[in-house]
Parts: C-alpha cells; structure tokens; sequence
C-alpha cells in the first residue's frame, strides 16, 4: 500500500507550485496594449509582456485572462487586416503598452521572407492614433513605449510629436547584435547598403553590432559581446530584483529630452579604439537603455524588450526564478531583466491603483 | 472462430484495427460536425480570438485521438481478447454502420445536420465565400453573376474526391468553370495552391464563389490571401476645388451644387467627375454650340446628365429663378457652369444661399461713379441719395449699413460679420472712402475668401510659425497670438477659424486660452479634436464654407496638416 502511495506523493509534490499558483488570486488591471507589427499567429512582439500578465494572475476589469490574440491594438495575422484603431473610450487605465509600431510588410507575410525592404501594408503611429493615446492617459495610468514607438514608418513630424511627449530624443540611430554576420538573420537592405556604402563587398562572417542610422548610414562594429544591459544605481535603488544582462536584439540610441531618470543602460564592450570611431559618428559606448520621467509616469525601453518567440509555460510559483537561474544566451535578458523590470511595475502600479 | 493460433491473432488484430479505424473516422466526422463546430462556435461568441480557440481546439482534437484509443483498447482488452465472438462482430459492425452513416452525411452536404455546422456566406464585390455548392446553389450562383467556383477540395482526401467530382459534373451541367486549388484542411503544404490563388486574384477581376467543405477554415486561408492582394481600403475623400482655370467655383453642400466656369479636359475628370457629380447643366447661350456640343459629349462620355438652361447675357432674375427653381427640385450632385465665372455665376449663388441677389451690380453708379461690388451680395460705397436708395432697393438690396469715420476693426468686422449672418444683401456705405478697399478686403475673406488665391498669404510668417495658402477660401497655420487675431484674422475678413486639437500636443488649459481669445475677437471658431475620422469632419467644415477658412494647429503640426491637404 505504502509503495503504491509513494508515485502518488512524488505526483503531488511535482504538483505543488501548480497547485499554489491556481490558488492565487487574481487581480483586475485594465491594460491597453499596441502592437502593430504582428505579421503570424505567433504575436511574438507581445507575447512576452503577456506571459508576465498570465504569471501574475493580472486580468481584464471584467475577471477575464489576457487574450493574446483579441487584446491588443493593432494587426490581425488571421484576417491579415488591421484591427480597429486605439479606442479605450472612457476607461482609467491603469497601463498603456506600445510594444511595437513597425508594421506589418509584404516580405512578413510571405512563407520564406528574402529579408529585403518589402512594401509596408500597415504600420506606423498616426497623430490620430496617438492623440487617441494620450487622451487615454489619465494622471494614474503608467505609459509604457518600446523601440519603435516613433521611428520608421511613423512620419518624421508624428515622430518628433512623440519623443516630445516621450521625453526622449532620438539620435537617428538604431542598432542589433547579430552573432553570425552571415546567418539568415541578418537583413539583406543591410548588406546591401553596406556594400553600396562602402563600396566593397560585405566583408563580415563573425559577429558584431550593426548601427543603421535613419538616413541609411552603416556602422558595423566586430565583437563578439552583446551589448550589456546594466542597470544604473537609480535603477537598482528602485527595482531590485533587476539584474543585468546581455541584450542581442534591436535597439535604438536615445537621450533623454527632459530630467527623466535612467534606470538602466546598454554598455558595449569594445576597444578604445571602437570607441573613438563611434564617438565620430555621435555613438557612446554606454547609452540609455531604460528611462523614466516620474513627473507623468512614462517609461521608455530603448530595445525590443516585450518581443519572445515562443510561449514559456511559467504559471506556475517559482518559475520566474528557475527560468532565470537556468536562461542562457539572449533569453536571458528577457528572464533576469525584462520579467523582474516589469513585475515591479505592475506590482507599482497595483499599489499606486489599489 | 479458428483454431489455429496465428490466424485467430490476425483475426484479433483485425477486428481491432477495423474498429479503431471505422470508429476513428465515423466518430471523427461526428465530432466535427456536433462537437468542435458548435464548441468552436461558442468560444466565438465570446469574444475570444482565434489564436486562443485554436490553441484550446488543439487539446479537444488530441482528446478524440486519446478517446478512439481508450474505446479501441476497452473494445480489445475486454471483448477481442476474451474472444466473446458475437460482441465483438456486433461492435464492429456497429462501428462501420457509424461510419457508413457519417460519410453519408458528410457527402450529402444539403442535409439538415450538416447545413448547421456550415460557415455563413460572406459576400463580397468580387469574392464571396461559403460552404459547398450544390447543384441548385450553383445555379443561383450563376443567376447573381459569379463567373466561376474556386474549390478548395483535396481529391487526395478519399472523403472529398467523390465531392470534388460531384461539384465539376455539377458545374459542367449548369455552364460554371471550377477553378481547383486543392487544400488540406489541416497543417500542410498549402503553398502552391495559394500562390495559384494569389495569382488569380491579381490577374483577373472576375467574381468568384470560394469554398471548401464547411465554408469554415480553408476560406479563411484564402480570404487572407486576397486581402493581402487586394491590399487595404481607404476611404476616398475629396475637398471641394474652389477655382478652375477659367475662374472660381462655389460649392453649396446644402443643394449639393457646384457652380464654376466651364472645365478644362482635365478638369472635367479631376474635378467634377471624381466629385461623384451626377448632373451637368450649361448655361450657355445657343451661339455657343462648340463649347455645348463638348459638354454634352464629355457628360455622355462621362455618364452624367446633360442639361441646357441658356442664359443670355441680359439675364433676369426671372430667368435665374427658374434655374433655381429646378436646382431645387433635384435630389442629386450638381454641376452648373457658364464659360467664365461671372456675374450670372454669382447671382445664382446669392440667389440660391441667401434667397436674394442684387441683379447687375457692376452696372449700378452713384453720381457716375461705379459702387465696390463683392459678389451679388453686397455693394460699398458713399451715403445713398434717398432716389439712389430706391434704386438700390430695386436691384436687390434689403439692408443699408453705415461705418462711421471712427468706427475700430473690431466694428467694421462684427458689422459685416453680422451681414453675413443675417444673409441679407446689403450697402454698406462708409463717411470716409478711403476705408473702403479695407471693407472690401474683409467682406471679401468673410464670403468669398478672396477672389482667387491670396498672394498676400504665400509663405506669411507669422510669430509661430509659416502660414500656407491653398485655396481661395482656405489657408493652413500656426495658433495665432493675440495681436494676429486683430492684425491677420479681422483685416483679412476670416470667416472662420478650425482649430485642430491635438491632445498630445496642447492640453485643456491652452485649449481654453484658444476659445477665449476668439471668442473675445468674435471670430467663428470651430474646434475639431484630432482622433480618428477627423479628416472628414474636417473636409465638411470647410466645405460649409466658401469664406476664408484658417486651419489652424499646433505649431509643430501645420507641415503634418499642409501636406494632409495637400493629399487632395
């Protein structure tokens, strides 16, 4: 009999962080969320943020999950046409996520995309849109802007609008670390404007970072660290748990406009040398990463940070620490910096909205 | 049964493998039909998204493949393999009547039960989409233009063949073409079929009926296929021209009519047809046969309704009158021109916005002198003589205005506004005259805009920023400071200011600066909030309106605004 119960003990054991996690309440916090670039059924671009909502138990006003598939703003992968515009009528949000306003572009929606500039289908922040944005945005509602709020294809004018409102400045330049210069990862318009550049082959086959520049100009900087993700002594000050770590996606370099706080900056690891070539071209070899201005509320990840490709099946207690204990390679930056970043905020901001 | 070991094993496994297949397939059709339509549905109507329904359907799919196996293995262990002969023949017997039964259903798609796990037709201009045809369906299909069927059938499947070949006998006997873009109803290798639709959709601009077998997930495939194709549909919109080449045109949205010299080749397409016109009426005189004869031609070309009303030059306004009388009575867009906008133009458009127009106005003097005349609206000049008075009555004046020697801006624009608004035509006659080009300039802002486009507002700089002239009755620029309220808006006669909030550029506070200022300069104000749709309540507020319209913003946002309307 006792041996008979020993399968069922180690079944129950294995069960308890389940079992504990289902047992947790759930708590209300009405989130309105932007996504524009979601060319497959994989809503990658804020699959990330929606796994941390779905781990947290943080559900809609009406007790409902998350939907990751209706509860956004933005591009429909099953219709393959846009959902309707920002509209939250007169809710208080408690949260406004802009995760990605890149778009959706021909060469996106084809079975094997050949990485070049493809025509844009939809895309882009409209002063209507974020008007509608802003408006939503009441004196207890945390706004929240990724990379690519207000760059390509937003208009250049919309795009000042934004970083205005943003308290950012954005330098032109965007960036990507790519660890095989001539994996499949790497766009083909980069190669290409390289080539045209510089007027040689592209002549890469290890790894590096990759600065673009809004008016096409190329940097290419060999090495085979990622930027760093480093949180400053504000940032660590104010959110403890977070941690630092390598970030290997896109990125854009900004500064900040008004006296927001920087919570956090992306560091390279390059020569002198790299340095003094960087500094020619307006780069820095540390730059922020995270910024807040406390006065309205309004964060600004300089990186593509809610992005993840596949689900991760986290609901469960413990798992954010297990998954960071045993995350390598660029998911750990979503796990040790990202996942703790953003449970704090939300944690802030149900305190702040009881 | 037999006796001997290895054939009795055989006999076992194959009772088994039956049962499992026929309940599989048999049960699977039903499951579909009555269990993962209808839960699918469900799931719809509450809103969820397919991503989620498909996530959770994944997991109701693999519990039938886990269920077919639990009965199969029950079916084995208990009934085969205790060799109960009799149960088991009944069971699989059973087992291929259901499954019989299924496929009967499922080929027989007129049926009652199969009619309710069926998708809904979705039409469309040149694609509709549904469930499968039959005959009669076709037929009707037919009858409502369709010119052909793309069939989404995979005679790979044993169970859609016999359908795939129903549907083209089908078609052959109604006269129909079957376009046949086989694709599986599940996760595979769909990529030719699509890439064959994709093609079609460009290359041809035939109307079709798409479908598969439930009009439910294939279709939707290919309605992907074909948004992306067609690409995205944007509203058409049109701002109203305010001047051709040969003059101005006045717009009056109320009689859905645009008056306007005659239009050169270009014009007629660029401006009147794309403004969904539907009548032209001419006022030429008979003479004119050349310049008739053309535009009754291009109407014709154009399918639109010529009308001749021929006007002769000492026109009465009796003769206008009856152009209005029959203006009125239509319930359609309107098109009415004489070869250059002249006094006749003119006169209708008083006639028809005000109920009233002084007749030749050109031709009426005081003391020899000939009086300032904005449009058949108003005249300017000296105090009348009471015989001048009565002549002026006769012409088509109802009020007389004074503006005294020391009358401010302020005055003279609240009295012409006030013109205006009363819509009576008017003299206005002033004590010293060489206040009148100033009186004209506004009255002119406050009707007309001005007589053409301004010059006098090319590239303008004002304290925030660069005004831009578009139109003779619209102009685009930055919030104006309280002295260009009096300097710019009252000199210049604005009939009224737009505003364009943006919220994420001026708050509350500022916005309310905005009104009282022009509420405290009585100029018209209309504020528009920029959110989406605010283009085509934008369009209507300048329509309304041939005087001089300010479109003003946010300063960081009159180049985004200029180049808006520039896209007209």
């Amino acid at each position: 009999m006792k041996k008979r119960l020993i399968p069922l003990v180690f079944v129950f054991i294995l069960s308890l962080p389940f079992l504990i996690w289902a047992f947790i309440p759930k708590t209300t916090m009405d989130i309105a969320i932007v996504d524009k670039t979601v060319p497959r059924t994989d809503y990658r671009e804020h699959l990330g943020l929606f796994q941390i909502l779905w781990q947290q138990k943080l559900v809609k006003p009406n007790g409902e999950n998350y939907d990751l598939g209706n509860d956004y703003f933005g591009y429909d992968p099953y219709e393959q046409a846009p959902l309707p515009p920002y509209n939250v009528g007169d809710q208080n949000l408690d949260l406004i996520y802009i995760s990605d306003t890149y778009g959706v572009y021909s060469d996106d929606i084809e079975e094997k995309p050949d990485g070049d500039r493809s025509e844009l289908i939809y895309g882009g922040m409209s002063l209507e849109e974020w008007n509608a944005v802003m408006a939503s945005k009441g004196p207890d509602t945390t706004l929240i802007a990724e990379y690519n709020t207000f760059a390509s294809p937003t208009d250049r004018k919309m795009s000042r609008v934004i970083q205005q409102n943003l308290g950012v400045t954005w330098t032109g330049w965007i960036g990507r670390f790519f660890e095989d210069f001539t994996s499949d990862e790497v766009p083909a318009w980069l190669v290409a404007n390289y080539e045209e550049q510089y007027e040689t082959p592209w002549p890469f086959t290890d790894s590096g970072i990759a600065f673009v520049h809004d008016d096409d100009h190329i940097i290419i900087v060999e090495t085979d660290i990622m930027p760093q993700f480093k949180p400053t002594e504000r940032g660590s000050a104010r959110f403890e748990k977070l941690r630092s770590s390598s970030y290997g996606y896109w990125f854009d370099v900004v500064t900040p406009a008004r006296n927001q706080a920087i919570l956090a900056n992306y560091h390279l690891n390059v020569s002198d040398q790299t340095v003094k070539e960087l500094k020619r071209s307006g780069l820095s070899q540390t730059f922020p990463a995270v910024l807040h201005d406390e006065k309205e509320d309004i964060f600004y990840f300089a990186g593509d940070y809610a992005d993840y490709p596949n689900r991760a099946h986290m609901n469960w207690v413990g798992s954010t620490f297990m998954f960071q204990v045993f995350a390598k390679d660029e998911r750990a930056f979503y796990w040790r910096s990202y996942v703790p970043l953003m449970q704090h905020i939300l944690t802030d901001i149900q305190e702040r909205n009881g | 049964m037999t006796n001997r070991p290895r054939l009795r094993k055989l006999n076992k496994f194959l009772l088994w493998f039956i049962l499992l297949s026929t309940f599989g397939v048999g049960g699977g059709i039903l499951f579909l039909l009555f269990g993962v339509v209808p839960i699918e549905q469900s799931y719809t109507d509450r809103g969820w998204s397919q991503y989620r329904i498909d996530n959770v359907m994944k997991y109701y799919v693999l519990g039938w493949v886990v269920f077919g196996f639990i009965v199969s293995f029950v079916y084995y262990r208990f009934v085969v393999r205790k060799e109960r002969w009799k149960t088991a023949i009944v069971l699989m017997l059973s087992s291929i009547a259901l499954c019989g039964f299924s496929l009967h259903f499922f080929l027989n798609t007129g049926a009652g039960l199969v009619q309710q796990s069926q998708g809904e037709v979705v039409e469309g201009e040149r694609f509709t989409f549904g469930p499968y045809p039959e005959k009669g369906d076709m037929e009707r299909i037919k009858a409502q233009g369709y010119d052909g069927i793309i069939t989404l059938l995979s005679p790979t499947l044993p169970i859609e063949k016999p359908l795939l070949d129903k549907e083209r006998k089908n078609a052959e006997a109604v006269g129909m073409d079957v376009f046949s873009y086989p694709m599986l109803p599940w996760v595979g290798d769909n990529t030719d079929s699509i890439e064959q639709i994709r093609e079609l959709v460009a290359n041809s601009d035939k109307k079709y009926y798409v479908h598969c077998y439930l009009g439910r997930h294939r279709v939707d495939i290919v309605k992907q296929v074909i948004n992306e194709e067609g690409g995205l549909d944007y509203d058409v919109m049109f701002l109203q021209p305010t001047t051709f080449e040969r003059g101005n045109t006045y717009y009056l949205p109320e009689d859905q009519l645009l008056l306007g010299p005659y239009p050169t080749d270009e014009e007629w397409f660029t401006r009147i047809k794309r403004a969904e016109v539907e009548e032209v009426i001419t006022l030429l005189p008979n003479d004119k046969t050349k310049w008739i004869d053309g535009a009754q031609q291009v109407a014709q070309e154009m399918n639109m309704t010529f009308t001749h009303m021929p006007l002769n030059s000492d026109f009465t306004k009796g003769d206008l009158l009856e152009i209005v009388n029959y203006v009125k009575q239509q319930d359609h867009k309107i098109f009415l021109h004489r070869f250059a906008s002249k006094d006749e133009i003119l006169a209708l458009e008083a006639l028809l916005s005000w109920g009233e127009a002084i007749m030749h106005p050109r031709d009426l003097t005081i003391n020899d002198k000939p009086l300032e005349n904005v449009g058949a609206k108003v005249l300017i000049g000296s105090e009348p003589s009471e015989q001048v008075e009565k002549r002026l009555k006769e012409a088509g004046v109802n009020t007389f205005r004074m503006i005294g020697r020391n009358a401010s801006k302020k005055t003279i624009y609240q009295t012409l506004l006030n013109v205006k608004q009363q819509k009576q035509t008017a003299y206005i006659y002033v004590e010293v005259q060489s206040a009148i080009p100033r009186i004209k300039q506004m009255l002119y802002g406050l009707l007309y805009g001005n007589d053409g486009k301004n010059p006098a507002f090319d590239g303008l700089a004002l304290t925030r920023g660069s005004v831009y002239n578009h139109e003779r009755n619209l102009i685009v620029g930055p919030v104006l400071s309280k002295a260009e309220y009096e300097s710019l808006a009252m000199e210049h006669g604005f009939a009224q200011i737009i505003y364009l909030h943006s919220a994420s550029v001026t708050d509350t506070s500022q916005l309310q600066a905005i009104k009282e200022q022009a509420e405290h300069a009585h100029i018209p104000l209309h504020v528009i909030d920029m959110s989406e749709g605010y283009e085509s309540e934008l369009i209507d507020q300048i329509e309304q309106e041939n005087g001089l319209n300010y479109v003003m913003t946010d300063d960081e946002l009159v180049e985004y605004i200029n180049e808006f309307i520039n896209g007209y």
